[in-house]
């Protein structure tokens, strides 16, 4: 009695080992994957709070920032554009992808995906199968980022909103130039016709030029320039550039600005918005510029010659960014909010 | 306590007043009808609204519409109001009637108004659809003109804009750039504060302006520029000698009489900047 009494204390006190063992062994089983037991791996077809994207070929990249942790990291759902349909293909992630926040921007450019990270402050290019091929901790937190294509070896250009800072690094992450601004370089653009990257600052109406060529690794000092027209319309928000102009939307009053990049820097007022604009997307191909309002829910559609309000679309959920695709003429609209992409037809204005 | 209720009764009569009469948020658009007295109509594009005051000030009505009202106009003493649905891609074309005080829907167009110029003995207005604009003429009934493949809009009955290309002299337009139509010097090119004209068959720099105009009006003796710095900019067409008369921020529309007597809108701060040009002096702002 006695001693079967202490063959099952015996017994529990074995299971008990066996069940502490094995609860450590699933915990080390699931680290060595990468996971712990409570975060969910995202699938094909996950969106969670994107804040980006970008098409090459009939492929779609959306930039999930993965903002309230439902998944195990930020991350990229790749989607196959087939006309109004999308076929989810595939998730992409960085190495180590917990310790990680993609929540920056991507680019796509010669089958490379370059995305930055503002966690430890990351440059992450990817394959387009998905492998880490490169990476460069910048620090900080390098937000925009361009690459600029020369004879003389290409160059990636990333503006720093914590270091204020524009870099121009190798394609080997070897620095070439580091400018140093007052502001957070909140958005850049490349003219290759005049070989210049222009820098627009948050909280400023100041915009810098620098005059690049990659071809001659010829630099020049960065220069500064109000745009505002009036001196009091401020703070930009998102430029873009198309045949030499740029075109900016401003914080105060939310308003339109063209900017003559070609002569002085004259700028013209070009329309007053209602709701406070986050993006703007040129569609050379379309005649057309695209104002996106995240926070109005709302895309303003511009012919840009004759300069003329189209239209406005009510886009539910917060979009953030709206890409056109060449193949499918169609464009794809990112909602930060909703977990499906949105697909407007620009002949009949259909939204599905 | 009886004390302290008047106070609080004057403090929120002091603070609220009788309200704006004009009662919305970026009105963008003035036109004006002259009879015993002048009646301005506004409408705002954003709101959704209309409003009917006297140049005095004094509202006669408002109200709603159910579309984005683009631009209105005014022509044989009716206003004409260019509405766009833009969920069905389609253009409403309502008149108003003073007198008879209602709100008539006059036409539909399937496609986007993309603009509308005083023509001969009509309105001349523009709508695209399918890649191509169609002119149209409205007197009473609209009627179709002719088609231009392409985004055009109107600058008189025989000039207009097709993707960046001036017709009939088929002259390049440079993008970012503002076109001012006007019957005696023909279209003004505006880009930012710099005004050229257009001379065989370019744009030929005709003045640098204080600030970039927003808005315009032609006179047989002068141009009238509105700018962004809030000044209407008066150029003398012989010698191109430049008065200015402060107009109020952000003078997007304007509107005038034959004896000048000129309102001018403010899309911002909403309000009518009444100018006297004869007398060359601001004369009230109706907010």
């Amino acid at each position: 009695m006695v001693k079967n009494s202490i063959k099952g204390l015996l017994m529990g006190a074995m299971k008990e080992k066996l069940k502490g063992w094995f609860i450590i062994s699933l915990l080390l089983f699931f680290n060595s994957c990468g996971f712990t037991p409570d975060c969910v791996k995202p699938k094909a077809g996950d969106l969670s709070y994107p804040v980006d994207g970008a098409i090459e070929g009939d492929k779609l990249f959306v930039l999930n920032s993965d903002e309230n942790f439902d998944y195990c990291s930020s991350f990229i759902s790749v989607f196959k554009t087939d006309g109004e349909n999308l076929t989810p293909v595939s998730v992409i992630l960085p190495k180590r992808h917990e310790d990680f926040n993609l929540a920056g921007k991507i680019m796509i450019s010669n089958g490379k995906i370059f995305v930055t990270e503002r966690g430890k402050g990351m440059i992450f290019v990817f394959s387009e199968g998905g492998e880490v091929m490169d990476y460069f901790e910048e620090g900080g937190n390098p937000y925009g980022i361009l690459f600029i294509e020369g004879e003389g070896g290409n160059r990636i250009v990333t503006a720093n909103i914590k270091t204020n800072t524009v870099n121009i690094y190798t394609e080997k992450f070897e620095k070439v130039h580091s400018i140093s601004y007052s502001y957070p370089p909140l958005s850049t653009v490349y003219d290759k016709n005049s070989k210049r990257i222009f820098v627009g600052f948050s909280n400023s109406s100041d915009m810098a030029v620098i005059n690049f060529d990659p071809y001659s690794d010829d630099y020049q000092k960065s220069e500064r320039f109000s745009i505002s027209p009036d001196g009091t319309i401020s703070y930009i928000k998102a430029i873009s550039i198309y045949d030499g102009g740029i075109y900016a939307v401003m914080e105060s009053p939310y308003s339109l600005l063209f900017v003559d990049a070609n002569s002085h820097f004259s700028t013209s007022l070009l329309y007053f918005f209602k709701e406070r604009i986050l993006s703007l997307e040129i569609i050379e191909e379309k005649n057309l510029l695209l104002a996106i309002s995240p926070f109005g829910d709302m895309i303003y559609g511009f012919s840009l010659n004759p300069f003329l309000l189209m239209w406005k679309i009510n886009v539910k959920g917060n979009p953030v960014r709206a890409i056109y695709s060449q193949k499918t003429g169609l464009i794809y609209i990112i909602p930060m909010m909703e977990k499906k992409i949105k697909v407007l037809n620009l002949e009949t204005l259909e939204l599905r | 306590m009886k004390k302290s209720l008047i106070i609080v009764f004057l403090f929120l009569l002091g603070c609220g007043g009788g309200g704006n009469i004009i009662n919305m948020s970026f009105p963008d658009s003035v036109s004006l009808v002259k009879e015993e007295a002048d009646y301005i109509y506004i409408t705002s594009r954003a709101d959704r609204k209309w409003l009917l005051i006297t140049g005095e000030g004094e509202k006669i009505d408002s109200g709603n519409l159910g579309c984005a009202p683009i631009k209105n106009m005014a022509f044989l003493r009716k206003f004409f109001i260019f509405c766009e649905k833009e969920d069905e891609l389609k253009v409403e074309i309502y008149t108003h009637e003073r007198y008879k005080d209602t709100l008539k829907l006059t036409g539909e167009i399937q496609g986007i108004f993309t603009g509308s110029v005083l023509c001969d003995d009509g309105i001349c207005f523009t709508v695209y659809k399918d890649g191509k604009t169609i002119f149209y003429k409205i007197v009473n009934d609209i009627k179709e003109l002719f088609s231009k493949e392409g985004i055009c809009i109107p600058l008189s009955l025989s000039s207009y804009i097709c993707d960046g290309i001036l017709y009939p002299d088929k002259v390049e337009t440079p993008d970012g750039g503002l076109i001012f139509p006007d019957q005696i010097s023909g279209p003004i090119l505006s880009i930012g504060r710099e005004i050229s004209v257009l001379k065989d068959e370019s744009f030929v720099h005709l003045l640098t302006l204080k600030g970039q105009p927003l808005s315009f009006l032609s006179f047989d003796d002068k141009m009238l520029f509105f700018d962004i710095l809030g000044y209407a900019r008066i150029i003398d067409r012989k010698t191109l000698e430049e008065t200015s008369i402060s107009c109020g921020s952000y003078p997007v529309s304007a509107t005038a009489t034959v004896e000048e007597r000129v309102y001018v809108l403010n899309e911002l701060n909403p309000s009518i900047t009444v100018l006297d040009l004869k007398g060359m002096k601001e004369i009230k702002t109706i907010w």
